[in-house]
């Protein structure tokens, strides 16, 4: 990763808006699970990257079978 | 204790330390405080007096902890933005935590006299959520909002991608590159992990005052110490005065023994430490701070 790599695919905001949500509803519900220095830092991570990006690999290998 | 002020303070540092710190050695340093006592502070007995007082864990909150950390981390890595962002990092957790009743006490071991303005209570003694609910209905919930509100008006443009790619990385390419290729992490990903710090503060803000307003039903009380609903716990009965003779006196000797260090081996660890390429360090405050690299 270097300055002159460019920065594609980012989610749009709408996306960021409902992470949010969905980190406020869960925070509220599971508080000592999700309000903490491991998961909340990396939730934006785990929503709009990890997730999405296991979820097209694994549609793709069930569209490949 | 302030809650999400630490993560919004990071953004704000980096906006005026450019490529002369690491984004990620600043957040270190941000956490440093309270990364190792913490999940300890809730069950001592004491809370306030174990946080901030001396015996206690309270020497983490001084600011000879950041230094003595920073120069461990420059010894060993030789990494100058790290230990530019752990010291500055580290030191503004000080001077912010000051906002609340049991104070920091900045110059120890030179002065174990805690510092406050006595803004809100540290309540800590009410237990983690106890101490939300009271956080989040007294001035630290105002103080983490007025953080909030100065990131976003004189440092919002740390928040941009742009800024992210042309002073982020190149301030610590090394640890973004690890990321990038150990990890796989593609820079959409690293961004996401870089405003992750900043999501976390206005996530764990906004969920704490609802969990105040909503389950707790804690009253609001933005009285100066408040909220008048939790027990005083001042860890010092000297007044003003006395606190302020024992400061100073207690920020010469320190900072007299910092001058000492630097004379007697820092320097020499500063002067073989290596920069990213793209920083160009002046002497004094300008080696710190400046977004010019």
């Amino acid at each position: 990763m270097t300055a002159a790599d460019p920065i594609d695919g980012l989610p749009r905001p709408a996306w960021f808006v409902a992470s949010f949500a969905l980190y406020v509803t869960l925070g509220l519900l599971f508080k000592s699970a999700v309000l903490n220095w491991i998961v909340g830092p990396l939730w934006l991570l785990l929503t709009l990257w990890l997730v999405p990006t296991l979820a097209r690999r694994a549609r793709d290998l069930v569209g490949g079978s | 204790m302030s809650w999400a002020a630490h993560e919004f303070e990071n953004y704000f540092i980096q906006k005026h330390v450019g490529v002369k710190a690491s984004f990620l050695g600043i957040v270190v340093g941000t956490q440093l405080p309270d990364l190792f006592t913490k999940s300890f502070v809730y069950a001592a007995d004491d809370p306030a007096a174990f946080h901030r007082g001396w015996p206690g864990v309270g020497f983490t909150h001084s600011l000879i902890f950041g230094f003595a950390f920073a120069v461990l981390v420059l010894a060993v890595t030789r990494s100058r933005s790290w230990a530019a962002g752990i010291l500055i990092g580290q030191w503004a957790h000080v001077l912010t935590d000051f906002a609340d009743t049991a104070g920091t006490m900045p110059f120890f071991p030179f002065s174990t006299e805690p510092v406050t303005i006595e803004m809100w209570k540290h309540a800590a003694a009410e237990g983690r959520f106890g101490d939300a609910a009271a956080y989040y209905s007294s001035l630290g919930g105002v103080w983490d909002a007025f953080w909030l509100v100065v990131l976003l008006v004189f440092a919002r443009e740390a928040l941009r991608p742009e800024y992210f790619r042309t002073t982020v990385i190149p301030a610590d390419p090394r640890v973004w590159g690890w990321l990038h290729r150990r990890l796989r992490l593609p820079p959409v990903a690293l961004l996401l992990f870089y405003w992750g710090f900043f999501f976390y503060g206005l996530g764990r803000m906004t969920t704490w005052f609802a969990y105040a307003r909503l389950e707790a039903e804690a009253p609001l009380d933005w009285s100066w110490a408040g909220p008048s609903w939790v027990e005083g716990n001042d860890l010092s009965a000297a007044g003003l005065v006395e606190v302020a003779i024992r400061s100073t006196v207690g920020g010469v000797l320190f900072f007299g023994f910092l001058w000492l260090c630097w004379k007697l081996f820092v320097r020499r660890l500063w002067d073989r430490g290596v920069d990213p390429p793209v920083v160009e360090r002046g002497t004094g405050l300008d080696a710190l701070f400046g977004t010019r690299a």
